[in-house]
């Protein structure tokens, strides 16, 4: 056996040794890339789905989450187990009255509210 | 060729249906938005700060309603139509109407209301991003949108509180008629 040529051969790819040399900087970078790529789809999620208009925490909402922090006690609801009787039938309607009444009370997001004798621009 | 002279009129026609509806489209787009007078504009100009800040406070407030009574409108769907459909089958009782409407109240919070408002908080961002100093009539002319956008978000939140009310109507007959066969 002639001694110029080798006794082990090396036929590892170039690119495979190259990652093997910079496994921590590969490492790094996967993870960066990874966590783009996370935050942008949940940038989408959260500006497509509305919860961004929903959001009371934006800069300039902190004194409206403070006023909406104020609310009455919670609100149980009615149980969904048990025998429906009278005494159940009436609280029932005792407690959907309750909101229903809440809800007509407010005349929520009335155009008038933008029209043009309001904002004095007519 | 008889095919193709067949096929050709049938184009001239749609052609010409098309030309006919076309203006009468257009006039209804332009007298839903109709452009700012010269008196408008002088008036958005002159009332500029005004202006910002109402629309600000009108942000504000809206964000705070929407919050309020988006938590009411939910509360009715889930801690009182729900629970009292679910006891309803559980007591193997009808309720097929008052599943029918809890169905379409819910439907129309999601499709309809929160969508209306989504759409409705972006005019209105929009509408705020606006120079009224430098772009009077834009600023006009998206105010315009944004009453669109806030009407359709009244019909639906009106919508609501009808389905509210039908439920109420459906439980009182479901009530009658419980208690009269109990009796």
């Amino acid at each position: 056996m002639p001694d110029d040529i080798p006794a082990v051969v090396n036929i590892e790819p170039i690119a495979t040794k190259h990652a093997k040399d910079h496994k921590l900087l590969i490492l790094v970078f996967t993870s960066v890339v990874l966590s783009l790529i996370m935050v942008v789809f949940s940038m989408f999620l959260y500006i497509n789905t509305g919860a961004s208009q929903l959001d009371l925490s934006r800069p300039g909402y902190v004194d409206i989450r403070a006023k909406s922090d104020d609310r009455p006690e919670r609100f149980e609801g009615f149980s969904a187990t048990g025998n429906l009787n009278k005494e159940a039938l009436d609280e029932f309607s005792t407690l959907y009255d309750t909101k229903l009444k809440e809800i007509e009370m407010v005349n929520a997001f009335s155009s008038d509210a933008l029209s043009t004798k309001s904002l004095r621009i007519e | 060729m008889k095919a193709m002279r067949s096929s050709y009129k049938k184009f001239s026609v749609i052609i010409l249906i098309a030309a006919v509806l076309l203006p009468v489209v257009g006039i209804g787009t332009a007298k839903a938005l109709e452009s700012a007078t010269t008196e408008q504009i002088e008036l958005v100009k002159s009332r500029c700060t005004q202006l910002e800040s109402s629309l600000n406070q009108l942000e504000r407030s809206d964000a705070l309603l929407r919050n309020n009574i988006g938590n009411s409108y939910l509360t009715i769907s889930q801690k009182l139509m729900i629970p009292l459909n679910q006891r309803i089958a559980a007591n193997q009782l009808d309720g097929v109407q008052l599943l029918k409407i809890s169905a379409e109240y819910k439907k129309t919070y999601d499709d309809e209301f929160y969508v209306s408002y989504k759409n409705y908080e972006i005019a209105l961002s929009e509408t705020l991003k606006i120079d009224c100093r430098s772009e009077p009539s834009e600023l006009y002319d998206s105010i315009a949108v944004t009453r669109e956008e806030r009407t359709k978000l009244y019909e639906a939140s009106q919508k609501i509180i009808s389905l509210a009310k039908e439920y109420n109507e459906e439980f009182k007959n479901f009530k009658k008629d419980v208690l009269k066969e109990a009796s």
